[in-house]
């Protein structure tokens, strides 16, 4: 992957003397995603990855109901089916330049992998930044279809080469054996 | 879970718990719970709603809960309870932390939730006295290291003494054996040579030099000893600065003329005039004058400088010999320091002088201070006393 951030050392001084003739990589787009890298981190050391699941499902579902109350609205549904659930999880992350894509799909689960993180390189060592992603899928799949259990077999924020999420959508005992979080309709 | 199971895990914890629906219905509390919702038997706590209860708007609640019902995660969240305390009613914040128990059924029973409740005054208090014992107890660590560190130097302090006792009882011995071999030597051939006069006479002035010598050594212990328990006394009166500073020099040229030094003098004008006692004077300035010529290679150049500067007298003692190092400039006055001494010195020392001058000057409401560029670059002597009492 690449890194958005390069050694100190490769960047250019500024001739001019003026901070706004540095060459610093510091726009918006990366501000944010290292803050948001700052905040799962400290929220990891200090809180613990487990208590810190808590705070993350807060906020992981108020994100979620924002962006499936957007994607109804907008193709003009009360509820998602299965299908629609799939193209729009793997949507959402293209969007937010992710490269998410669908693997398989049937009554039992939705299987996604992951070719790009969203946050970058500022998702290494991040493991509560992979417990967002399955707030977000969770809620959105158990809002439309009344179940989720959300697995991430492979995380690139753990190292891997890519993603593998298998959203459950039914606590099959194929389900109940994964490891993962499940999610209820509100 | 059962309630049954709920009131048997919860019974005897120190926190209020609620079973709840997922609606908000309370189905069944704690006993700590029931105190604080002030259960009564009109008023059970079993059926109440938890809106109710709270003063949070009914938005805050239902998110609290719809977050609770959907995930399996405690989640943390806060409410303002009505509570009552001794049949006061009171509005008390509390952190709230809810999880799922049992999902809603497909016959239509509502999702179970428990909820746990933990008042953030009480919790802040104890938070409080927490970080108070945590900076006691961190002050206890930091005034335990510090005095540790105080010991350390103090032994360190202690060693060193001790070290220069030692090096200064050596030097004694040695100093005072050294004119004991010549008056023992004198004492014998003035014995065998009774009648032979040039050689009395010889003899008697070197046995006068060396005793002198020792004379001069045992001053200097007991001037030494007496600084120590402040037991000096000076009769200060008005002196010409002029005439002490040429005692001092009368008192040196010996050991000047011996090592070959050159003595260059800057005398004030005689009307310049100091309160001192002009023994202890005259004795400072001839043994920064000594030390001089101890500390300087033969045929080398000692200066004796003096004026006024304001309301004080400046008395400068510069040479060019061995100087001394910047490690050692700090402690040059204490009693016993040495610095190693030229090869061809003549005069021994008990490293004393300087620790005696220091005391003497300050009697007078003086300074002292000594500078060097560095070794082997010579060193400056200052001595500051006010003109007048």
């Amino acid at each position: 992957m690449a890194t958005d951030s390069p050694p100190e050392d490769e960047m250019a001084p500024a001739d001019s003397g003026k901070p706004q003739d540095c060459d610093l990589p510091l726009d918006r787009d990366l501000f944010l995603r290292t803050l948001l890298r700052h905040l799962s981190g400290t929220l990891q050391d200090v809180v613990g990855l487990e208590e810190a699941s808590g705070f993350i499902s807060v906020v992981g579902q108020e994100i979620g109901d924002e962006i499936n109350r957007g994607y109804r609205h907008a193709l003009a549904v009360d509820s998602l089916n299965r299908e629609q659930v799939s193209e729009v999880l793997v949507d959402l992350k293209k969007r937010i330049q992710g490269d998410f894509y669908l693997i398989s799909q049937d009554e039992e689960k939705i299987v996604l992998g992951n070719r790009a993180c969203p946050f970058g390189d500022k998702v290494l060592g991040r493991p509560a930044l992979c417990m967002m992603t399955s707030n977000v899928f969770g809620g959105i799949a158990a809002e439309n279809l009344g179940y989720a259990k959300v697995t991430i077999e492979e995380a690139i924020a753990r190292g891997d080469q890519g993603c593998r999420v298998v959203i459950y959508l039914n606590p099959t005992g194929e389900a109940k054996a994964a490891e993962g979080r499940e999610y209820f309709k509100g | 879970m059962t309630e049954e199971q709920f009131s048997d895990f919860t019974e005897s914890w120190p926190e209020a718990y609620l079973l709840v629906t997922g609606s908000g219905r309370i189905v069944r509390g704690n006993p700590v719970a029931r105190r604080i919702f002030a259960e009564t038997g009109d008023k059970p706590l079993e059926g109440r709603e938890l809106q109710a209860e709270v003063l949070d708007s009914p938005d805050h609640l239902e998110k609290f809960l719809q977050v609770c019902r959907r995930s399996r995660q405690l989640i943390p969240g806060s409410l303002t309870l009505r509570t009552s305390n001794g049949g006061e009613e009171n509005n008390a914040p509390f952190r709230a932390e809810g999880t799922l128990l049992e999902p809603p059924s497909d016959e239509g029973d509502e999702a179970l939730l428990l909820i746990r409740l933990r008042s953030k005054v009480e919790a802040d208090r104890r938070f409080q006295k927490l970080n108070l014992r945590i900076a006691d107890l961190s002050r206890e660590v930091v005034a335990r290291r510090e005095a540790e560190e105080k010991m350390r130097r103090l032994a360190d302090q202690l060693t060193e003494a001790d070290r220069r006792k030692d090096v200064f009882l050596a030097t004694l011995a040695h100093e005072l054996r050294n004119p004991l071999a010549p008056l023992r030597t004198g004492v014998e051939i003035l014995q065998m040579k009774k009648d032979d006069p040039a050689i009395i006479d010889k003899m008697a002035q070197t046995m006068e030099r060396q005793i002198k010598q020792l004379t001069v050594l045992v001053n200097d212990l007991l001037d030494v000893s007496r600084s120590t328990q402040n037991k000096i006394e000076i009769r200060p009166e008005s002196v010409k600065l002029e005439e002490i500073l040429h005692n001092a020099v009368e008192m040196c040229r010996p050991l000047i003329d011996e090592c070959g030094h050159e003595l260059v003098e800057s005398f004030p004008p005689p009307s310049l005039e100091v309160w001192a006692d002009p023994f202890r004077l005259t004795q400072v300035v001839s043994n920064l004058i000594n030390n001089a010529a101890k500390y300087t290679p033969s045929g080398g150049r000692i200066e004796l400088r003096a004026e006024q500067q304001g309301p004080e007298a400046l008395i400068v003692v510069q040479d060019n010999g061995s100087g001394i190092p910047p490690e050692a400039l700090e402690n040059i006055f204490n009693m016993f320091e040495q610095l190693p001494q030229n090869k061809d010195r003549t005069t021994a020392g008990l490293g004393v002088g300087l620790t005696l001058v220091k005391a003497l000057v300050e009697l007078h409401g003086g300074t002292v201070s000594a500078s060097s560029p560095g070794e082997d670059q010579g060193s400056a002597f200052e001595v500051r006393l006010p003109l007048q009492n």
